[in-house]
């Protein structure tokens, strides 16, 4: 894969309460799922769209301290290594053309005292993230140009429960060997909600 | 502590009996000839300590969440998607 994919989500269903959600794995109803979500497209009423993409380039950063300190952010393809070291006195990410890693992989080597998080982005959100790695550890991404999309509410929190309401089934879409196409939520509250995919566009047209 | 489930269609006109309810337990809304029943479903998986409650009625449902008969929480509960609840222990109530 070698193009990025641009998708236009359309709402044409009745929706006005949930949002719609993206997210880079298959997921079961749970208050917790729309935290781990790729992408949460708020605010797209009946008869409005929003556009965002699927690159084939990632963003890697290290998050540790609690998640207080952030690392410098750097643009990774598959089968690119790197490693969190120190430089003088900062942590830093740098390219690591040692380390050992599949072509479709991304690595990042754990050089730094710190027992860190190692982020994956694309299109500016987390599409993956891999907690716990510690020194000497090494975290490896491998993925496809697939998403799982649906209509959710982020978790609400009161003193006697937490709850979140969601779609039951979440719609798988392939992006394999794709430049475009376009999302379309239809249905409504009563009959339930689809996601029709259309105005597919291939890598060579 | 217990909890029940009830469900309300109708704009609140019609509801169904209220069930008991605990964590780990996977329920779905049944159709009985135009009356929707909660019924346990093994085949629901929830996370962890959660309750989950699938609509797969054709009708817009509101889902009552109460605890030794006092109100919880409200919430709207399309056809084909489902309400993850994490019940919190409270034996104030």
């Amino acid at each position: 894969m070698t193009h990025n994919v641009t998708i236009t989500y359309v709402n044409e269903s009745d929706n006005t309460t949930s949002d719609f959600l993206i997210f880079s794995h298959p997921v079961l109803p749970c208050v917790s799922a729309a935290l781990a979500v790729w992408q949460v497209i708020e605010h797209i009423g009946p008869g409005d769209s929003h556009r965002f993409r699927y690159t084939v380039e990632s963003q890697l950063r290290v998050v540790w301290d609690d998640g207080e300190s952030v690392s410098n952010a750097v643009k990774s393809m598959p089968g690119q290594g790197w490693q969190f070291t120190t430089i003088g006195n900062d942590y830093q990410l740098v390219a690591d053309s040692h380390l050992k890693i599949l072509p479709v992989q991304i690595g990042v080597l754990n050089a730094v005292p710190d027992t860190v998080t190692v982020q994956l982005l694309k299109d500016g959100h987390v599409w993956a993230s891999m907690s716990g790695v510690t020194n000497g550890a090494q975290a490896d991404f491998e993925f496809l140009p697939r998403i799982w999309v649906g209509f959710g509410q982020r978790p609400v929190t009161t003193a006697l429960i937490d709850f979140a309401v969601m779609s039951d089934a979440w719609t798988e879409v392939d992006l394999f060997g794709l430049s475009s196409l376009t999302i379309a939520a239809q249905g409504n509250a009563a009959i339930g909600y689809q996601f029709v995919l259309r105005d597919i566009v291939g890598e060579a047209s | 502590m217990t909890w029940q489930l009830v469900i309300t269609w109708n704009e609140g006109e019609s509801s169904s009996p209220a069930v008991d309810v605990a964590p780990n337990q996977g329920w779905r809304v049944a159709d009985r000839f135009g009356e929707y029943v909660l019924v346990r479903d093994g085949d629901i998986i929830p996370a962890r300590g959660e309750t989950v409650v699938t609509n797969d009625a054709y009708v817009l449902l509101d889902l009552f969440v109460t605890s030794g008969g006092n109100p919880v929480v409200e919430m709207s509960l399309p056809s084909g998607m489902s309400a993850a609840l994490a019940l919190k222990a409270n034996e104030a109530l």
